[in-house]
């Protein structure tokens, strides 16, 4: 058993700062989590304290389900893959890779013969035999990560931390790194707990996606389940790009008003009653053809402010009655359609579509 | 000289170009920053005549004084013909003074510095005012296409005017650095007792022979080295830990004490003398080298607790971190990860101590006063008494002690320049 539970964690920082308020998450054996949230929201803190290197202020952290709270960080078992690599720059890549090992003591001891072996199929894994005689300093950032990655998974961690391990590195390995990443996990299984603020990292990267801010769970779910059925307002406005539109204004007998803006809700929200955000996702957003048919009670009249043209897509943002509305459609769909929507231009969109939300906060 | 051909007139047919109200030939714009320095220089020289009561030396700086600054002022402003005339009128006669001035005395290798000082510049004056492009242009005989050419060529010329300034300088800088040295090794291998006079003009070991066979010598030098490498070992065990701490942990008194460390660095050794000799006085200290070591090693503490500090301060965090995870406990962090990183600002420290124990004369003067108990600063100044001084001996005797010094700042010279730019130091 090593899955991770944080019950009622809470770390207040000694100015008084809460840095995460009673976090209540369960990683399963061998599940990916990414702990995903905007600078400050309390993921990295989660992981420091799940590691040792932060003293937890309130609540407990088990692993395995035995509590962890007062272990040393080299006791608990697990692995960490650091923002800055954090390689000893004054050991090989070799050295570096065994010098945990090294440091095992009783149970964990692990004789030289063994450490060659691991650090062998370390090396053999993450392709880094040519550099196993190099110092940090002299290979690339891609390779630093390798071995930063290899020296957390070469004593075999109950639990593998990652620190936002790709932010050092150029989009394009960025994204390589990602996929190996994803790899790794379904080679090994190894429980991980990764942090990061990139949403196509915790998209792409999850099994299960943990949203944090301003020190507090917002929602624990599958990536797309988190994406699709967003818990509030923030978690949908942080997950997708463009972001969610979202409208703060009140539902009142199917209709959705916001300033001079108002319009029917859809079937499945017209029971709604009283103020809420509606929320719609930009590509759901209908666009319609000028004079085309008398109208829904759903339609908005907007005028187009800007186009972005994004190649695959294009990104419209729209002014309706003092609120505005981003709108993105497909390339493909743009061409049957014939329009460019030109700055200024009038145009009409569709609200009430089955995929909308009313959101309470 | 076909400048002169033409008439200023003529460039008043039209507005100045830009290149034209730009353009102040390289080889000008150097004298006007030269010929006050050399000015400069010879205020120096003059003093120097003044000193020695040299009357006719100090007659004729003063007239050098004078011609460089006339010259300097007629090279000002726009160029005009007068002013080329009168430059050229200047420079000739501070040559002729200069050529003549070493005629009625005896020259030494000084004298001839000082009036090359004039010589010099004169000579660089004339020349530029008779040739080439700058010729033309103190004529005021330069017109657009010229002064294009010209800036063109200064762009080519001027750094070099500029590193010939540069270098007379580093030169000068050196030779003062170095000319103690020089003077010394001089008193130190010539027979008897002289100082001064001509420079290797004889060869001798005597004084060598005479210091390094004497057992005193060798006492000192003893001393010298327990209470050095006492310090270098004490101030390393107390600043490294310190240094540490203040740069990782926070505890109560921490700004406080690095204020205060801060704060002693102000105050002269002397002002704790008498405290310090109390106190050695009361523990039985004096005329012991752990009197001394206890002493330097507290003198040199703040500064190498700082200077460590600041190297501990580069370490990253997350190195640590690392460490942690990988199994090391606090201790260990320190000593396999923070410490092997922190060499040479360890080496710098240790160096820096040892040289503050080395070099150190007052403290060892008042504590110690038995003769078996003196370092080597002090045994050295006990070699010029009142009477009968033994300059000879006391040169031989500063060299053999300067040589491990220089023998430890070339071997750690690496470390040291990596030392002192600690926080470029990238984990």
């Amino acid at each position: 058993m090593s899955d991770v539970e944080f019950i009622g964690t809470t770390k207040i920082y000694d100015d008084g700062t809460v840095a995460l308020d009673s976090l209540d998450l369960t990683v399963r054996e061998g599940e990916f989590l990414v702990l995903l949230g905007p600078s400050g929201c309390g993921k990295s803190t989660a992981l420091r304290l799940l590691a040792g290197l932060e003293d937890i202020s309130r609540g407990e952290i088990r692993i395995g389900g035995s509590r962890v709270n007062d272990l040393p960080p080299g006791a608990r078992g697990l692995g960490m893959v650091f923002q800055s690599y954090a390689l000893y720059p004054h050991m090989t890549v070799r050295a570096n890779l065994a010098f945990g090992l090294r440091r095992g003591r009783g149970d964990a001891r692990v004789d030289a013969q063994e450490i060659s072996v691991r650090v062998e199929e370390a090396a053999e894994m993450l392709d880094l035999h040519k550099w196993l005689d190099k110092k940090p300093r002299e290979l690339s950032g891609g390779q630093q990560q390798r071995v930063a990655i290899g020296r957390a998974l070469v004593r075999r961690p109950k639990v593998l931390l990652m620190d936002e391990p790709l932010s050092n590195l150029d989009a394009k390995l960025r994204n390589r790194m990602r996929f190996e990443l994803r790899r790794l996990h379904e080679a090994h299984g190894t429980t991980t707990l990764y942090v990061t603020h990139d949403q196509v990292e915790a998209m792409t990267l999850a099994d299960r996606v943990a949203i944090l801010s301003e020190g507090k769970l917002q929602q624990s779910s599958k990536p797309l389940e988190a994406y699709h059925r967003p818990a509030n307002s923030f978690v949908a406005s942080f997950l997708g790009t463009p972001a969610m539109n979202l409208i703060e204004g009140a539902a009142k007998g199917g209709v959705f008003t916001a300033g001079e803006l108002s319009f029917a809700l859809p079937e499945h929200l017209a029971g709604r009653d009283g103020p809420g955000i509606f929320g719609v996702r930009p590509e759901d957003v209908q666009i319609l053809d000028n004079g085309e048919g008398g109208g829904s009670p759903g339609d908005v009249h907007c005028r187009v402010g800007g186009v972005e043209h994004l190649g695959s897509d294009t990104v419209y943002h729209l002014e309706a009655g003092g609120n505005w509305i981003r709108a993105l459609r497909r390339r493909s769909a743009d061409r049957a359609q014939g329009t460019d929507g030109e700055p200024g231009e009038e145009i009409r969109v569709n609200l009430a579509v089955p995929a909308a939300l009313i959101f309470e906060d | 000289m076909s400048g002169v051909a033409h008439d200023s007139s003529g460039r008043a047919a039209g507005k100045p170009t830009l290149a034209e109200r730009w353009y102040v030939p390289a080889e000008i714009s150097a004298l006007r920053v030269w010929l006050p320095f050399a000015a400069l220089v010879n205020v120096l020289i003059l003093g120097g005549e003044a000193l020695r009561g040299n009357a006719a030396g100090m007659s004729g700086t003063l007239t050098a004084i004078v011609l460089l600054n006339s010259l300097y002022v007629a090279l000002q402003n726009d160029a005009r013909r007068w002013r080329r005339t009168a430059s050229r009128i200047f420079a000739t006669v501070a040559l002729i003074h200069g050529a003549l001035f070493p005629l009625w005395r005896d020259i030494s290798l000084y004298d001839l510095w000082a009036v090359s000082w004039l010589v010099v510049p004169a000579g660089l004056s004339l020349y530029w005012l008779s040739t080439g492009l700058s010729g033309a242009w103190c004529a005021g005989a330069s017109d657009a296409r010229a002064a294009e050419l010209g800036l063109a060529r200064n762009r080519r010329l001027a750094p070099k005017l500029e590193a010939f300034g540069l270098h007379v300088f580093l030169l000068h800088a050196v030779a003062l650095v170095v000319a103690p040295v020089v003077w010394i090794v001089d008193v130190s291998i010539s027979p008897g007792n002289i100082l001064g006079g001509a420079i290797f003009d004889a060869f001798s070991l005597e004084h060598f022979y005479a210091v390094l066979g004497g057992e005193a010598f060798w006492l000192w030098t003893s001393n010298s080295l327990v209470v050095a490498l006492g310090t270098t070992l004490v101030g390393l065990l107390l600043a490294i830990p310190a240094g540490y701490a203040f740069s990782r942990y926070q505890f109560a008194g921490r700004k406080g004490a690095m204020f205060v460390f801060m704060l002693i660095q102000m105050f002269p050794g002397i002002i704790i003398l008498v405290p310090y000799f109390m106190v050695m006085k009361t523990l039985g200290l004096l005329n012991t080298s752990i009197g001394l070591i206890v002493a330097y090693s507290v003198t040199a503490l703040p500064l190498c607790v700082w200077m460590l500090k600041g190297f501990f301060d580069a370490v990253p965090r997350a190195l640590e971190e690392a460490a942690l995870l990988d199994g090391c406990n606090r201790v260990e962090v320190f000593f396999f990860v923070v410490l092997p990183l922190s060499l040479p600002a360890v080496a710098i420290t240790a160096l820096f101590s040892f040289l503050t124990a080395w070099n150190e004369f007052l403290l060892a003067l008042v504590f110690n006063t038995s003769n078996d108990a003196y370092t080597l600063p002090v045994g050295l100044a006990s070699m010029i008494p009142a009477t009968n001084q033994l300059w000879g001996d006391f040169a031989a005797a500063s060299i053999v002690v300067s040589i491990p010094v220089v023998v430890l700042f070339v071997l750690f010279q690496r470390s040291l320049i990596q030392g002192m730019s600690a926080g470029s130091v990238k984990g």
